[in-house]
């Protein structure tokens, strides 16, 4: 299935190039001016990003995390599972690095990294996704789009935390 | 909402680092965030330029207009006015391919919104939905695994779909409905 996923991204880069050799449009141009609308729009997102990471990296850093972790094993969170669910919707570089560190320090069949493995597939980095689409689309009022995300998310979260201890 | 997100977390995290004596770090981590602005700037630059690149291919030869139309009768439930760039999107986050459906989001929304600077209701759908993120197979978590000699591998796939959707199905729900309470002031959205 691995093997399955990872066919996808190059089919569809093949079958561009099928539709470019036997167009009778110049397909190419049109590709190329594609990328670059593309790339106009990435380098567009920079001043937000810049912005957001700074703030993202901060929060990171002053040891507020390690803090709110604390709450959540209390509540019965298994331990090492708490700080990555901090970061989660902030960082998704680093709630990757917290997945392979929860994977290294606790394994990957355990609570932990069951319930970790099932909220990195199931959620996404809420804060970025809608900063990220936000910025770009000219969008200054977000009315309660953070609310309904991070409301999903917190359900989806509680959820993976109470299979976990279901099938371990 | 950006500027008070980034405004409540740089205050707060400064606060609390100079009470807690973490400020050297957080200092330091100030830099280091400003630089990997950059890092993924450029990483998304190559990535949004092939899939933006990719998509304007297929959307010429009418491909994107097709699968829209077939997804018309589940995208019509959940849009007011379904795009075929908003469905696009949700295929390509569904097909787990990550990056791609930035350019594809981006772009319906574009479409979505008009110019205006208060989101729509569909914006709002749309924006939650990408972010609820359902994949078919979830590569990364899978490569992880996978790296990490786990013994539990595709017998959690069909947990991961389950979550998944009960977390799209929320954001679904909550949105239509909020929509409802909220009617926004600016006419048809």
């Amino acid at each position: 299935m691995t093997q399955l996923a990872s066919a996808v991204v190059p089919t569809v880069i093949a079958l561009c190039g099928i539709i470019i050799l036997f167009s009778k449009k110049p397909m190419f141009d049109i590709f190329i001016g594609g990328i670059k609308d593309g790339a106009k729009t990435a380098i567009g997102l920079f001043p937000t990003l810049c912005a957001l990471m700074c703030a993202v990296a901060m929060f990171s850093a002053c040891g507020v995390s390690e803090v709110i972790a604390d709450f959540f094993e209390g509540i019965g969170v298994p331990e090492g599972l708490a700080e990555f669910i901090v970061m989660r919707p902030i960082s998704g570089a680093a709630s990757t690095a917290m997945l392979a560190d929860i994977f290294k320090n606790e394994g990957a069949d355990s609570r932990a990294g069951i319930a970790a493995s099932v909220m990195m597939a199931a959620s996404d980095t809420v804060i970025y996704v809608i900063s990220v689409y936000h910025s770009a689309a000219g969008i200054k009022k977000s009315r309660f789009t953070l609310f309904v995300a991070l409301a999903s998310m917190t359900a989806a979260t509680v959820l993976s935390v109470i299979i976990s201890r279901r099938i371990i | 909402m950006l500027p008070v997100v980034f405004s409540v977390i740089c205050i707060f995290s400064a606060v609390w680092s100079v009470l807690t004596g973490t400020g050297a770090e957080t200092a330091a981590a100030v830099l280091d965030g400003a630089g990997r602005a950059v890092e993924v700037t450029l990483a998304l630059l190559g990535v949004m330029g092939l899939w933006s690149g990719v998509m304007a291919v297929f959307s010429e030869i009418g491909a994107i207009k097709k699968l829209a139309g077939l997804m018309k009768p589940i995208t019509r439930l959940i849009f007011r006015e379904p795009c075929e760039e908003a469905v696009a999107c949700l295929a390509a986050n569904l097909l787990g391919v990550g990056n791609a459906a930035t350019p594809l989001g981006i772009s319906a929304l574009k479409k979505m919104q008009g110019g205006k600077s208060v989101i729509t209701d569909d914006g709002i759908m749309l924006t939650v939905l990408c972010c609820s993120g359902v994949s078919i197979v979830p590569t990364t978590v899978l490569a992880l695994r996978g790296a990490a000699g786990a013994g539990i591998m595709f017998e959690l796939l069909p947990i991961i779909w389950g979550v998944g959707s009960v977390g799209a199905l929320i954001s679904i729900i909550l949105t239509k409905l909020l929509c409802k309470v909220f009617r926004h002031r600016g006419g048809r959205t």
